[in-house]
């Protein structure tokens, strides 16, 4: 008797073992936690910031509905969304501990700047189980930071950004004219420089100078007779925020040296609140560039997001990639099986296009979970575009715009759209 | 020559800002002993408070700077009375003071990003329009502070030669316990102290936010390591050396960048620089420039 009792429990546990494996691995019925990290308050980045939670929270909501309406089970909840202030390094660092220790996340979803991004990666390369998807940092220093394949990012690198740049300089200048560059002195602004000259030169262009600045400096006027020293230059790029760019730019506009028309800058300055922040009087006939959404049906897109966030939307170019991160960390969720660092990873790629796999957008997500959760590799193609995430965690292409504002309105160039 | 002239007058605008902030840190320091940590955030809401009073209650700026100053002076002394005195008489040490002010400054700044929001703010004044001045282009807002920084220097030098409750502060500071004896109000120095340090603090971040045409509510703690560095470098605890000290920081920065200087330093190194300069100062001179050394008994 005792020994039948024996074989009918090793029996049991076979077949429990039989029918687990040949479930997919999703059939654990995953509970997926996700935390955003944003400058929600922070001023110059707050619209930034605060499109981007709401954005990424809009990506949660429709993941946790596509798997009730696709039967799968486990679930996609946004635990906690943090607000980093400017993204000072102490805010981020410590909201990024306080989201894997108090909230235990899976995934975190931010921040807005190269340097709060990194910061994060850095925490969760020492961690354990938790991923971040940067969704607006586009420092080439992500692509080489060692973190463990625990840091993604949906937006393109600023090596992609340099070539934009380039391509819009010298149709406006030539390709041999001559540039002063500038740059905030941070991992974002160092990063995108360096890229841009090499580009540049390699290009055949001349570069005039290089100028860096402290973004907390008492005195801007240095900075501002530096870039205009020497022979007469044909353009300016300058790489900043608006915050510090409000300070440096009175003082470039007082050198009476400077025109704001034949200045070229970043994505940072596509937005209305930039403007204000700066001064509409500074800005005018400035030109740049920015990544844009290269996905389905953004217009859909946005008009859903607006009906679900009336509020929190102040309706900014990057927030489809905040969408991107969101759904790509659930689905991944889905797919990794287990909740450890490395297979979330695979996950990630698995879900990204790495591997192939039926192209669902956006709105198809009923059907992205179902077949994610059967254990098919899928490519989603979101509102910002297709990821296929490479080795470092970057995507593996990108569409930037040029844009210029005129009288405080900003103005975008399609013809001069590039995509890689 | 244009050059010269152009970065001496940017290294004097910030240097007498860092010499006003600079004052209220080394006056304190003198009498109560207390390095404070809060001083960079009085800037902060000096420059806020004159924002908000100027653009929302539409005050004439001038009030606005003036009822900001005496902003500043009420919470010095509230905190005086509810913390700094209550501190001293249980005799709490070096460290605790320290901690304390740290919190007292976390407290201000996020009091500040609560009442006036995160967003960074700016004067309604005239950025653009300048004075050329032997090829060098002075900025009239610039040009607008240092005359009213050296008039406030002046006033505030005088003061503390001239009146009896200036005596009396130095008196104290020389030897507090002989100043004591002596039948000086300690109460009336220490509350003179305060005044002065709250009233020039929000002055400093008016005169910071003029001269930057805009400023964020981190705006305090960006400045505050040079303004101690001012502090150290004019001898910590002399009121005169804080306003030398100032100047001496604010040009040799600016001038640090000059092409004559062996092609000039980047200008991110301006930092580096000034605290460069403090340690060989202080290599030489430990006491400060206008330190004296402690004789032996």
């Amino acid at each position: 008797m005792k020994r039948n009792k024996v074989f009918g429990l090793a029996a049991a546990i076979a077949a429990s073992t039989l029918l687990v494996s040949t479930l997919p691995a999703s059939a654990a019925s995953p509970d997926i936690r996700i935390g955003s990290i944003q400058p929600i308050s922070g001023s110059g980045f707050a619209a930034y910031g605060v499109g981007l939670t709401s954005a990424a929270a809009f990506g949660v909501t429709l993941v946790q509905e596509a798997m009730t309406a696709a039967g799968v089970g486990g679930s996609c909840k946004m635990i906690a969304q943090e607000d980093s202030g400017a993204d000072a390094p102490s805010i981020v660092t410590e909201a990024a501990t306080k989201l894997i220790k108090s909230d235990k996340v899976n995934f975190i979803i931010g921040s807005l700047t190269s340097g709060a991004s990194l910061a994060i990666g850095a925490i969760t390369a020492s961690a354990s189980g938790v991923i971040v998807i940067a969704s607006a940092a586009s420092s080439p220093a992500l692509t080489t930071f060692k973190d463990r394949d625990t840091l993604f990012r949906t937006y393109p690198s600023d090596l992609l950004q340099a070539v934009a740049l380039v391509n819009a300089v010298s149709k406006a200048y030539g390709r041999t004219a001559w540039v002063t560059v500038g740059a905030i002195n941070n991992s974002f602004g160092a990063g995108l420089a360096k890229a841009f000259k090499r580009a540049w030169i390699k290009n055949g262009g001349h570069i005039r100078g290089t100028v860096y600045w402290n973004a907390g400096a008492a005195s801007y006027d240095s900075e501002a007779a530096a870039l205009v020293k020497g022979k007469k230059r044909d353009a300016f790029v300058l790489i900043d925020y608006p915050d510090s760019f409000a300070k440096l730019a009175p003082a470039l506009t007082r050198t009476k040296k400077w025109d704001p028309a034949t200045t070229f800058m970043t994505e940072a300055f596509n937005s209305a609140s930039a403007i204000k922040t700066v001064g509409a009087e500074f800005m005018n006939g400035i030109r740049g560039t920015s990544a844009k959404t290269n996905g389905t049906d953004p217009a859909a897109w946005k008009t859903a997001f607006t009906k679900a966030y009336p509020k929190n939307n102040p309706g900014t170019f990057v927030d489809g990639s905040g969408f991107d991160a969101a759904v790509l960390a659930c689905l991944a969720g889905i797919s990794a099986g287990s909740m450890t660092s490395r297979a979330l990873a695979k996950g990630l790629r698995n879900v990204g296009g790495v591997n192939g796999g039926t192209a669902y957008s956006w709105n198809q997500l009923t059907a992205a979970v179902k077949d994610v959760a059967a254990g098919k590799p899928v490519t989603y193609n979101g509102v910002w575009g297709y990821t296929k995430f490479d080795k470092a965690g970057d995507p593996s292409g990108g569409a930037f715009e040029v844009w210029s504002i005129n009288d405080g309105v900003i103005s975008k160039d399609p013809t001069q759209d590039i995509k890689f | 020559m244009a050059e010269f002239v152009q970065l001496l007058f940017n290294g004097l605008v910030a240097g007498s800002i860092f010499g006003i902030a600079a004052l209220g840190i080394s006056l304190v320091y003198s009498v109560l002993r207390l390095v404070n940590f809060a001083a960079g955030d009085f800037l902060t809401l000096g420059a806020f408070t004159t924002f908000f009073l100027a653009t929302s209650i539409h005050l004439p700026f001038i009030v606005a700077v003036l009822l900001s100053m005496l902003l500043g002076v009420v919470i010095s002394l509230i905190l005086e009375f509810l913390l700094w005195r209550k501190l001293r008489r249980t005799g709490a040490g070096l460290l605790a003071l320290f901690l304390v002010a740290t919190g007292v400054a976390f407290v201000l700044r996020q009091t500040i990003s609560l009442i006036f929001g995160g967003n960074s703010q700016k004067f309604d004044i005239d950025q653009i329009k300048t004075f050329e001045f032997l090829g060098a282009q002075i900025a009239q807002a610039q040009l607008a502070v240092l005359c009213c920084a050296s008039v406030a220097i002046t006033f505030i030098a005088l003061f503390i030669k001239k009146s009896t409750i200036g005596k009396n502060m130095r008196a104290y500071a020389d030897n507090p316990s002989l100043a004591s004896v002596s039948g000086i109000n300690v109460d009336r120095v220490i509350i003179a102290t305060w005044t002065i340090s709250g009233a020039f603090g929000a002055l400093a971040g008016v005169f910071q936010g003029t001269v930057q045409g805009q400023f964020t509510n981190g705006m305090g703690l960006d400045l505050f390591l040079s303004i101690l560095a001012a502090v150290i470098l004019g001898t910590i605890g002399d009121a005169y050396g804080a306003l030398i000290g100032g100047f001496v920081l604010g040009v040799v920065m600016e001038l640090s960048t000059w092409d004559a200087l062996l092609g000039g330093i980047p200008s991110t190194y301006k930092p580096v620089v000034a605290f460069a300069v403090l340690v060989i100062v202080l290599l030489f001179k430990p006491e400060g420039i206008f330190g004296v050394k402690a004789r032996k008994v």
